[in-house]
C-alpha cells in the first residue's frame, strides 16, 4: 500500500499536521481516567492492519520530514549520534534488522539485494540505492548504525548486555524527550533512568532489567510512554532546551488547541543476534489536542488524565507551565459521562 | 518537588579495606587522619600502594605517612595531573586481584575513576571516600564545558555564560553533574540562588 | 530461568565420531529456511523423544554462526544420563528430525574486556571453541587453556589451533595433572575476563582459585544451561466455573488456560508486569514461583501465582477465577 510522504517541517514555521488517518491511527495510550507508571511490555507481534503496532518499525506518513528533521539536527550536532568502539557488531545486527523489517514491511518503498556478503539497499522515497559490503564499514557512507537510522523514523538506542546489566552505549537520538545522550551514553539501566520520579519506588526498573536480560531473538517487545510538547518539535533536547523553552510560557487556553501537542513513545526493544546486545526503538508520534479532539472520546479522556496527574509527573515531563491552559482547551469536551476502559477513538 | 535521592548520585559509604583483595592502591587527595590510622593499623594483606597528592610535598606531618605500615609504597606529588599519571603506573602494573581506593573530593575522585576505567576496575574493584568540599563540577549540556568547584544551585557555565541549574543526576562517564539553563522558559527569570554545595 | 520459545525444526544430517564417547552432530534446517544468527557462547535445548516423553538438553553451538545452512554440536555420553546423551548416542540417526529451541545465550563475551582467557575442560570445548572464534575475528586479545585426558579426547584441537595458533595452551591432564588455575591467574592483568566450560570439579577449581587470588567475581564466567520450560504435570481446579485442566509438562499455566478457552488477562509473558496475576485458594503441592513480580511476602503468602511462568510441583492448584 503506498504512503503519501507529507513535505513538512518540524521547527520554524511548523508545518506538520497529521491527515485524518494519522489521526486515526495515533497510539493513543490512556486506557483508563488516571495514569501511573507501570512495567506494560508486551509482546511485540505482528498488530492491526494499518495501525502502528502492524510492523517492526512503522514507517508513516511524516517519514521523509522526520528524515529531514534527523538530518538538520545531525548537522548542527553530530554529538547526537555516538557509538562507543565495543559496539561495532551490535551496529551491523541493527543495520541487518532494519533492512531486513523495512524491505520485508514496505516492499513498495524499500528493497534489500543480498548475494553473499554483498547487499544492495535501495530506499525509493530517499533516492538511494547503496551497494556495499555486509560487515565492512569502508563500503558505506557512514558508520552502520547512523547509516540506518538516518532513514528510519524514530530514536534508537543500543544496549550492551554485561555483568546481568544493560548499558545504553550507543545511540541516534534526535527526537527525544528532554534527555541527552552525550550525558548518559555509557550509563546503565538504572542510572539513565535515575531521574524518573516514582517509578523506582514501584520497582518498575527491577522487574523490567530482570524481564529485559532475559529477552529472546525473534521475541521483540514493546510498550508505550507519553509526554507533551508544545508544537510538533521533535528536537526537544536539553542541548537545545533554550531554543524550545520558550514556547512553554506561549501557551493560552485558546491556542492550546493547536499548540499543545501529546506526544507519545513507542518503545520497542529487541535482541540483536550476533552481538547479543538489545536494541532499544524509541518510536515518537505526536498529534495536537485539536487533532486529538476529532475523537470527543479522546479529548475527555486526556482531560482527565492530565487533571488527575501527580504532581511529580507533572513536574517531570515539564508541564506544570501550560497545564492550566491545557485543561482549560480540553475542558470543553469533556461532558463529565463515563468512559469506557480502553484507548480506542470511538 | 522531588526528595528522594537520584538514583545516578553516588554514595560513599564509609570506607574500608576489601580485604578479598590481593594488592591494594589508595589514592589520597584530601588529609584524613583518624581515617588514616583506622585503615593502617590493621592493613590487608598483600602489597600495599598510596598515591598522594598533596599542595605540600613533603608532608612528613601527614596521616598517610605517619601511619603508613612497613613495606608500603608510597609515591607523592604536588600536581593532580602527575598523581593521574602515578595512578596509571600503578595499575599497569597491577596484576587482577588487585584494589584500588580513591580518597578526596567528588571531582577528584570520579577524574581518577576515568583512569581505572581505562584499565576495566569495575564497581567492585574500586572503594571511594568522599572529603572536603560538596562543590561540583557541572557539565553543561549545551556547550559540553565542565565548570569545576560549584557550591551553588545556580551556576554560570565557564564556556557560554547560561545560568545553569545544578541537577543531582550524575555520569560516572563525564564525572559530573548535568547543568542546564534554568532560565530556558523565562530568560531572566532566576530562581534564589543558594550556596548548596559547601 | 524458563523460555517458551517457539521450537526450529532441524535433521540430523551428519553423524561423527570424535573421540570414545564424543560425538559430533551437524544439524540442517528441517524446512527450507536458514538458522538463524547467534552469538559465541549460545546453546540451543534439543527435545529429544525417549520413552514416550521429551527429554530436554542442552548443547553449545560450536561452529560458525556466519553458517547458517548447518549447526554442529558435540555430545558425550554421561554415565549418569537420564537418557538424553544415551539416546544421541544409540539411538540418533542421519535423517531423523530433532525440534531444538532457538538459540539462547548465557555464556556471552564481555566486549569491555582487555584480555580474555578461556578455560575448556573435555566437551567443555564445544562454547570455548565459538567464543576463540569470535574473538579471533573480532581481533581481541585472549588466550586459550584446554584441558583433556588423553591426546584421544582432544576433540577439536586442530580447529582450536586453526582458529587462534599461538595462542592455545593445550594440557593432557594425564600426562601432566590437573590443570593450575593459580598460577594462571594469579598473572593477568587489570581487565581480563575468564570463561571456563567443564567438568563441575575443574569449575569448582578455577573459581576457588579466582577467589583466592582477589579475582572480583563478576571476572569470573561460568556456562550455565537455561532450564527447558515446564515441570510436573498439575491439576488446576477454577473455583467459580467448577472447570477442571490438567497444566502438562511442556505448557504453562497460562497457556493451558487459554488452550481451554478460560478468559484470562497477560500482557509480558515473561513474569515481570503482573498483569496475568490470579488467587491461590489451595494448593496441594508446593508452588513454583519463576517470576520477578511478586514480592518474597508475596510468594511465602501462598495465596498469588503468576501463570506465565509459574507452576505447581505436582498436585492440585484450585484458583479464585
Amino acid at each position: 500500500m503506498a504512503i503519501a510522504f507529507k513535505q513538512e517541517t518540524f521547527r520554524g514555521e511548523y508545518t506538520y499536521a497529521n491527515s485524518d488517518a494519522a489521526i486515526r491511527r495515533f497510539p493513543f495510550p490512556f486506557a483508563q481516567d488516571s495514569y501511573m507508571y507501570s512495567v506494560n511490555m508486551e509482546p511485540h507481534t505482528k498488530g492491526p492492519v494499518g495501525s502502528v503496532f502492524e510492523n517492526a518499525f512503522d514507517i508513516d506518513e511524516h517519514y521523509l520530514g522526520e528524515c529531514e528533521d534527523r538530518r538538520i539536527t545531525l548537522a548542527r550536532d553530530p554529538q547526537r549520534c555516538q557509538s562507543l568502539p565495543h559496539m561495532i557488531d551490535a551496529e551491523w545486527d541493527v543495520l541487518e534488522l532494519i533492512m531486513t523489517s523495512l524491505a520485508r514491511d514496505y516492499p513498495e518503498n524499500f528493497t534489500l539485494l543480498r548475494d553473499g556478503s554483498h547487499w544492495t539497499w535501495i530506499n525509493r522515497p530517499l533516492n538511494i540505492r547503496q551497494p556495499f559490503i555486509f560487515g565492512d564499514a569502508a563500503t558505506l557512507p557512514r558508520q552502520p548504525f547512523e547509516y540506518i537510522t538516518r532513514q528510519t523514523q524514530g530514536d534508537f538506542v543500543i544496549m550492551d548486555q554485561r555483568d546481568n546489566n544493560l548499558f545504553a552505549d550507543a545511540g541516534m537520538v534526535t527526537s527525544q524527550a528532554d534527555w541527552s545522550l552525550s550525558f548518559d551514553l555509557g550509563m546503565s539501566f538504572m542510572e539513565w533512568h535515575a531521574p524518573v520520579p516514582l517509578a523506582h519506588e514501584l520497582g518498575i526498573f527491577d522487574r523490567a532489567l530482570k524481564y529485559l536480560l532475559m529477552l529472546q531473538q525473534g521475541r521483540p517487545v514493546r510498550r508505550l510512554n507519553w509526554t507533551m510538547t508544545i508544537n510538533p518539535r521533535l528536537d526537544t533536547a536539553p542541548e537545545t532546551y533554550p531554543e524550545w523553552g520558550t514556547d512553554r510560557a506561549s501557551v493560552t487556553p485558546e491556542n492550546a488547541g493547536d499548540k499543545v501537542h501529546l506526544r507519545v513513545e513507542l518503545q520497542t526493544l529487541f535482541r540483536l543476534p550476533r552481538s547479543n546486545a538489545m536494541l532499544f526503538g524509541i518510536r515518537c508520534y505526536l498529534a495536537s489536542l485539536a487533532e486529538l479532539a476529532t475523537y470527543p472520546r479522546w479529548a475527555a479522556r486526556l482531560h482527565r488524565v492530565l487533571g488527575s496527574l501527580p504532581n511529580e509527573l507533572q513536574e517531570y515531563k515539564g508541564l506544570t507551565r501550560y497545564r492550566p491552559s491545557a485543561l482549560q482547551w480540553l475542558s470543553a469536551h469533556d461532558d463529565g459521562r463515563e468512559l469506557a476502559l480502553g484507548t480506542e477513538p470511538v | 518537588m522531588l526528595t528522594t535521592r537520584m538514583k545516578s548520585q553516588p554514595q560513599y559509604p564509609p570506607l574500608e579495606w576489601d580485604r578479598k583483595g590481593r594488592q591494594h592502591i589508595v589514592f589520597v587527595s584530601a588529609e584524613d587522619p583518624a581515617l588514616a590510622r583506622h585503615l593502617f593499623e590493621d592493613p590487608p594483606e598483600g602489597d600495599l600502594t598510596v598515591i598522594h597528592l598533596s599542595e605540600d610535598a613533603e608532608a612528613n606531618a601527614s596521616g598517610w605517612q605517619v601511619s603508613l605500615p612497613p613495606g608500603s609504597k608510597r609515591r607523592v606529588t604536588r600536581r593532580l595531573d602527575s598523581a593521574l599519571q602515578k595512578l596509571h603506573e600503578s595499575l599497569d602494573q597491577a596484576s587482577m586481584g588487585a584494589r584500588l581506593y580513591l580518597v578526596g573530593n567528588e571531582d577528584i575522585i570520579w577524574q581518577a575513576s576515568k583512569v581505572a576505567d581505562r584499565f576495566g576496575m569495575g564497581a567492585d574493584a574500586v572503594r571511594r571516600h568522599r572529603l572536603g568540599t560538596l562543590a561540583r563540577p557541572v557539565y553543561c549540556v549545551h556547550c559540553r564545558t565542565t565548570t569545576r568547584g560549584v557550591r551553588t544551585n545556580v551556576a554560570d557555565c565557564s564556556g557560554c555564560g547560561r545560568a545553569l541549574f545544578v541537577r543531582d543526576h550524575f555520569s560516572r562517564h563525564l564525572g559530573a553533574y548535568m547543568g542546564f539553563q534554568i532560565d530556558a522558559e523565562k530568560p531572566g527569570e532566576l530562581p534564589t540562588i543558594e550556596e548548596v554545595y559547601r | 530461568m524458563t523460555t517458551n520459545a517457539t521450537a526450529l525444526s532441524a535433521v540430523i544430517y551428519k553423524v561423527s565420531e570424535l573421540a570414545p564417547d564424543v560425538r559430533e552432530f551437524t544439524l540442517i534446517p528441517g524446512n527450507d529456511e536458514l538458522f538463524p544468527l547467534y552469538s559465541a557462547g549460545s546453546h540451543v535445548v534439543l527435545s529429544l523423544p525417549i520413552g514416550g516423553r521429551i527429554h530436554r538438553n542442552a548443547y553449545s553451538l560450536l561452529g560458525d554462526p556466519a553458517r547458517r545452512d548447518h549447526w554442529r554440536i558435540a555430545v558425550r555420553r554421561q554415565q549418569s544420563s537420564r537418557g538424553g546423551s544415551a539416546w544421541l548416542h544409540d539411538e540418533a540417526r542421519a535423517g531423523m528430525y530433532i525440534d531444538l529451541s532457538p538459540p539462547v545465550n548465557l555464556f556471552s563475551l564481555v566486549r569491555t574486556a582487555r584480555h580474555h582467557v578461556l578455560v575448556a575442560g573435555g566437551i567443555g570445548i564445544t562454547p570455548i571453541l565459538s567464543q576463540a572464534r569470535e574473538l579471533a575475528r573480532l581481533g581481541a586479545s585472549f588466550e586459550v587453556h584446554y584441558a583433556f585426558r588423553g591426546p584421544a579426547n582432544a576433540v577439536f584441537l586442530h580447529d582450536l589451533k586453526a582458529i587462534a595458533p599461538d595462542r592455545v595452551h593445550p594440557h593432557d591432564s594425564d600426562r601432566d595433572g590437573q590443570l593450575e588455575f593459580g598460577p594462571l591467574l594469579a598473572r593477568q592483568a587489570l581487565g581480563t575476563h575468564l570463561y571456563i566450560c567443564g567438568p563441575q570439579g575443574m569449575v569448582d577449581a578455577c573459581m576457588q582459585a579466582g577467589a583466592r587470588l582477589g579475582w572480583p567475581s563478576k571476572h569470573l564466567h561460568s556456562e550455565q544451561f537455561i532450564a527447558p520450560a515446564g515441570g510436573e504435570p498439575f491439576e488446576v481446579e477454577l473455583k467459580r466455573s467448577g472447570k477442571r485442566f490438567t497444566v502438562p509438562r511442556d505448557l504453562s499455566l497460562l497457556e493451558t488456560l487459554e488452550l481451554n478457552q478460560v478468559d484470562t488477562p497477560s500482557l509480558c509473558r515473561g513474569g515481570a508486569c503482573g498483569q496475568c496475576e490470579l488467587e491461590v485458594l489451595d494448593a496441594t503441592g508446593a508452588l513454583v514461583h519463576h517470576d520477578v513480580y511478586l514480592s518474597a511476602e508475596e510468594r511465602a503468602s501462598g495465596r498469588k501465582i503468576m501463570p506465565c511462568v509459574s507452576r505447581l510441583d505436582g498436585g492440585c492448584l484450585v484458583l479464585n477465577h
